[in-house]
């Protein structure tokens, strides 16, 4: 098989989720397209070194985990604390506009999921941002779909306390 | 709503922008067929084994780009890395400017970031100016190379703010042109007093260059915050708040890189120019509290005012000390202490009230007070006075202008008429009782 085409195929059918998760997990537009490009590098980095891929979309979403983890490790104070302390969040406009209204509720929701643990902020954003069935969910993060129910639970709890 | 709902219907408007998309697209093939050559962390970049035969193939057709890769795989990338410390007249300076820069502005994906690489890459064009001038080989060849990359990189920077401005994109274009102003207006100040000590004339003709262009920048700006705060609409009043708040992160982020640069060459200053520092980025601080203050009272149009000048002081203390930096370790020229940020702060930094001291007045031996932080402000500890003048002094505990987050300066002796500041690092202030 071509893997060249096939990887550039995996960017066009995955590319907009990717941006929409890392979206939902640093609130930055200009961040999250810099995560999509690093996550398809990686990835093909990790073909070109002869990898194999069973699963393509869960792959993307592990790479883009775990660069997202280990930026938030170095700069985790910086990031969180800045983004409580100012509420910049940036307005994500691709191509359409939010209008007044979403955007306030938009703030709102955000600010309190970027309050949340990244492993927290992790299950949560993958279930109800990206459509994830926890089965999904359980191969990206390398865990059982029991453990991610449980992580599910306790995460919405915890959101559910502070709104 | 529930939750899920609510994120339901804020993902709907979340959209990776089909020009991003196709930019980012674009970049992989890039990446893909010329062998895997990429910029790690924006600036490093590597080769790997297996794109050696791709590299090949692709010689012929990019004669520069050829030199510097075959050089790189047989001397292991020191090229590159050697052409970063290049000056304008030297062998590999075409190797900076053409290659590595160009690599790390293909990897800088949005706009913004974009904007500011050029930014960047003018300032490191004055830097190098100011450098090649310190050490006294700058020549009219020389002056003319520089003045010519100059004014192509500030072009484009003033292209990048047109882009914005087109779009209706008020807020980063007002944004890029406050940096690119703060720069020009540091880098020009440093230029004219390069052309006074170095005796080195042709930097005054840039400076007057440079200079020019701050002026622009600085009209720009003011016009497109004209047209950021010109909006009526019902949303309006929540993007001047999201203006003045992206303005106040920006500012912090600013006074802290200074401050963190400050911390890391401290060795390179004489505890005068640090302490000149400190004060300048200690009004920026004050700035920046009051545009809080303002933000918070819904006053957004004035509190931008006060995060602009906060972050044009600390952004011009950077370049100050970037250059400072860079001139004594050659040890050729050092710019001293009066240099000065052209803002002027509506806040003054908070001053020290008048101390009298009974106790020890005529004495010539210095005494020692310990300061106790309190709510982030600090104070002298009059109890610290002890037995010499039985149950304390007269002294009131007083705010003392100590850096909150440095906490770099512990101990103020009093000498005489004078109470001296100093900091841990052996810097000191003196101040006149």
């Amino acid at each position: 098989m071509d893997i060249r085409k096939a990887f550039l195929e995996a960017y066009d059918r995955h590319a907009d989720a990717i941006y929409r998760h890392c979206y939902f997990r640093v609130f930055s537009k200009a961040r999250a397209e810099e995560l999509v490009q690093e996550t398809f590098m990686k990835t093909w980095d990790y073909l070109g070194k002869g990898g194999r891929v069973e699963n393509m979309k869960a792959f993307l979403y592990r790479v883009a985990t775990n660069l997202i983890v280990d930026e938030s490790r170095k700069r985790k104070e910086a990031s969180l604390d800045a983004m409580r302390e100012s509420g910049d969040f940036n307005e994500p406009a691709g191509d359409g506009a939010l209008d007044a209204e979403k955007l306030i509720l938009m703030r709102e929701v955000c600010s309190k999921i970027a309050e949340l643990e990244p492993e927290d902020k992790a299950v949560i954003v993958m279930r109800y941002v990206d459509d994830l069935d926890p089965q999904e969910i359980a191969e990206v993060l390398e865990i059982t779909p029991n453990n991610v129910s449980v992580r599910l639970n306790r995460a919405m709890k915890k959101l559910k306390e502070q709104i | 709503m529930g939750i899920k709902e609510n994120l339901k219907q804020i993902k709907e408007g979340v959209h990776f922008g089909t020009a991003t998309k196709a930019d980012i697209r674009k970049r992989l093939i890039h990446m893909i067929d010329a062998g895997s050559v990429r910029a790690g962390d924006f600036e490093r970049h590597y080769i790997t084994q297996r794109s050696i035969a791709s590299i090949f193939k692709r010689i012929k057709l990019m004669p520069i780009y050829a030199v510097i890769l075959v050089v790189a795989l047989l001397g292991g990338g020191g090229v590159s890395a050697a052409a970063q410390g290049s000056l304008p007249g030297d062998t590999f300076y075409p190797v900076k400017v053409g290659f590595n820069e160009k690599v790390g502005a293909a990897f800088r994906v949005s706009e913004d970031s974009r904007a500011n690489y050029e930014v960047r890459l003018m300032e490191r064009r004055l830097e190098e100016a100011e450098e090649v001038a310190a050490k006294g080989d700058l020549d009219a060849e020389v002056k003319t190379q520089i003045e010519e990359n100059f004014e192509a990189h500030a072009d484009r920077v003033e292209d990048r703010i047109a882009d914005f401005e087109a779009k209706e994109d008020f807020a980063p274009a007002a944004d890029i042109a406050l940096k690119f102003h703060a720069s020009l207006e540091a880098h020009g100040q440093i230029l004219v007093k390069l052309a006074e000590q170095a005796e080195a004339a042709p930097a005054a003709d840039i400076a007057v260059a440079v200079r020019t262009r701050a002026e622009a920048a600085e009209e720009s700006r003011v016009t497109l915050e004209e047209r950021v705060f010109a909006d009526t609409d019902t949303a309006a009043e929540m993007r001047f708040k999201a203006y003045a708040e992206g303005l106040r992160t920006d500012a912090l982020a600013s006074i802290r890189t200074a401050a963190e640069y400050l911390e890391a060459h401290r060795a390179a200053f004489t505890d005068e120019v640090a302490v000149k520092v400190q004060m300048q980025l200690r009004a920026s601080k004050n700035l920046g509290e009051e545009g809080t203050l303002r933000l918070n009272k819904g006053e957004y149009r004035v509190a931008a005012n006060f995060f602009q000048q906060a972050r044009q002081i600390a952004e011009g203390m950077i370049v100050f000390m970037r250059a400072e930096v860079a001139f004594t370790s050659e040890g050729a020229i050092e710019l001293g202490t009066d240099f000065r940020t052209r803002v002027v702060p509506p806040v003054d930094i908070v001053p020290l009230p008048p101390v009298r001291i009974d106790a020890d007045a005529d004495s010539e031996e210095s005494m020692e007070f310990k300061i106790e932080e309190e709510h982030g402000e600090f104070f002298l500890d009059t109890k610290s006075l002890g037995g010499s003048s039985g149950s304390g002094s007269s002294i009131a505990p007083m705010p003392v202008p100590v850096d909150s987050d440095g906490g770099d300066i512990r101990e103020i002796e009093v000498k005489g008429d004078e109470l001296e500041i100093k900091g841990v690092d052996g810097s000191k202030v003196e101040i006149k009782l």
